[in-house]
């Protein structure tokens, strides 16, 4: 009798086993499924575009004129390509300042008990949603640009200081953790030969975590590009090239504004879908960029 | 006597984890500090060279002596700079292994690069490693094994010039083979050097040692060369342990 037990307690494991490795694959496949239809649906929409305008001409052309009123069409996203790297760059970089030096002090200045309490209101900053930020930038932000004399308080600088404070909680949590892996495990050697504190701080703990910090940086870039609410409140959305202090737009915001009143199938319509997909092709890049970076520091590290 | 231990005792908040210990450390000897686990042996280390009194909720009474000046008259650092201390897990740090063994020494001033070289290779030799290393002193020092970062750690801890270093635990992570390069290293290094070890490894203090201190439930049961603690035992639990009753 017993034996026969084993036996389908053997089979029904193996059955489980045959079903958890089904389902996994299933769920697998859908996620790159979900993928690849909207690859190839942003491809669909976005090509009968360049049997009107070459592909040089839309990527180089800085005249934007999606409706006919006389003068005829033109597509070119120069400006709002140079916009959304522009300020990506610059809101990694104001980010990086601010977030590397909150991370230096919550893994190695404040106590276990202040960073208890203030990780949970990083967690909180990263739970705003991207509207509400936007509400305040143009509360705040805009009206000190405007008291400055920047007219109407839109512009690139604005966009960028919004989108910064929004990739702070991921740099500061990423920064910190990493941080504080590399002080607990490398420091007591330092300060056993009698290592000042701080000089060992600055001397192990921040050359150990560059690689992360570099990667985590990179990553802020690619999901600022993609950031359209916040953005589009407070950057003017003005077909310009641009200047700090002056208006611009972004490809994301370009989609958001005129998604909505393009033409099924025109040129307009199609226009925009080739504009998402050079964004796509552009956080594309950059990921992919990472991702072989990351490889190549790991390589050299084992 | 190097160290001189008086009425030692230390709480961690109420409780107490060492009562009223006197020992002394003989200089250029190996003191070996054996018990069996959570009997005080690596708070009596750290103890030594100041890491507790930096802790928070740790109490400190009594005094230490290192050559009959009292330690607490010593800033953590200058202390830590003469009492090297030497971790049970290997932990170098992620660079490479000349960089790993110039960090100290440039910390407290020498920035010559021929004398920088001379140390490198001098403490390497020391602790055995030179050999094994010198064709690749720029190759990262986690790539090397188990054993051989340990040696590197305790390279790196000569490489200040301490006069007492301590280990805790220094071979508990390591293979039979490693161990026994760490011990020879250890006997190697007397005649410029104190030593205390915290050791588990009753066969492993035995080699070594020359003076033992045995620590049960926080208190100093017995003291003595190692032949005195290991063949005559005086006290009936220090029998018990050394019996493996307990441990």
């Amino acid at each position: 009798m017993t034996a026969v037990f084993v036996y389908t307690d053997d089979m029904l494991h193996k059955l489980f086993h045959k079903l958890n490795t089904g389902v996994l694959i299933a769920l697998t496949a859908v996620s790159y499924l979900a993928l690849a239809f909207v690859v190839y649906f942003i491809f669909r929409e976005a090509l009968p575009l360049f049997s009107q305008v070459s592909v040089w001409d839309f990527l180089t052309g800085t005249r934007w004129m999606p409706v006919d009123y006389g003068s005829g069409t033109a597509f070119g996203i120069f400006n709002f390509i140079a916009a959304s790297v522009i300020v990506s760059l610059l809101a990694m970089i104001f980010a990086s300042v601010l977030g590397l030096g909150a991370a230096v002090f919550l893994s190695c200045a404040a106590s276990e008990k202040i960073r208890r309490v203030i990780y949970p209101f990083i967690d909180l900053l990263a739970g705003v949603p991207s509207v509400i930020y936007g509400f305040i930038g143009i509360v705040v932000l805009l009206k000190i640009f405007l008291k400055v004399g920047v007219h109407t308080g839109s512009c690139v600088l604005a966009a960028s200081i919004l989108l910064s404070v929004m990739l702070l909680p991921f740099l500061v949590s990423s920064c910190s953790e990493t941080m504080l892996k590399m002080k607990e495990h490398y420091l007591p050697g330092a300060r056993a030969m009698g290592v000042d504190y701080w000089y060992s701080v600055a001397t192990i703990v921040l050359p150990s975590s560059f690689k992360n910090i570099l990667l985590t940086m990179m990553l802020a870039i690619g999901r600022a590009m993609g950031e359209t609410m916040a953005v589009m409140m407070v950057i003017g959305n003005a077909n310009l090239f641009p200047t700090l202090l002056g208006k611009s737009e972004t490809i994301a915001s370009v989609i958001a504004l005129e998604m909505g009143t393009a033409v099924a199938d025109s040129p307009h319509y199609h226009a925009l879908y080739a504009a998402g997909l050079v964004l796509m092709l552009l956080v594309f890049l950059i990921n992919t960029g990472i991702a072989f970076l990351r490889n190549r520091l790991i390589r050299k590290e084992a | 006597m190097k160290l001189e231990v008086k009425d030692l005792s230390v709480f961690y908040g109420e409780k107490q984890a060492l009562e009223n210990i006197t020992t002394g450390i003989p200089e250029h000897m190996i003191t070996a500090v054996v018990g069996p686990s959570g009997c005080g042996k690596s708070t009596f280390l750290r103890g030594l060279n100041g890491l507790l009194r930096e802790e928070k909720g740790v109490t400190l009474k009594g005094e230490i002596l290192l050559d009959g000046e009292n330690c607490s008259s010593l800033s953590p650092d200058d202390l830590r700079h003469k009492i090297g201390l030497v971790f049970q897990t290997p932990a170098p740090f992620p660079f490479s292994i000349k960089k790993n063994m110039i960090y100290g020494a440039k910390y407290y001033g020498l920035r010559n690069q021929k004398a920088l070289d001379r140390m490198v290779e001098e403490k390497l030799t020391q602790a055995g490693l030179f050999d094994e290393v010198k064709d690749d002193l720029n190759k990262n020092a986690l790539k090397l094994s188990g054993g051989q970062q340990q040696r590197l750690c305790i390279a790196r801890a000569l490489t200040v010039d301490p006069e007492v270093l301590l280990l805790d635990e220094p071979c508990s992570a390591l293979d039979v083979k490693s161990s026994a390069a760490i011990e020879s290293l250890l006997l190697s290094l007397k005649s410029s050097l104190t030593m205390v070890v915290v050791t588990h490894n009753l066969a492993q203090a035995r080699r070594i040692a020359d003076k033992v201190i045995f620590l049960y439930n926080g208190k100093l049961i017995e003291e003595g060369t190692a032949d005195q603690v290991f063949d005559s035992p005086k006290d009936p639990i220090t029998k018990d342990f050394l019996a493996g009753v307990f441990g």
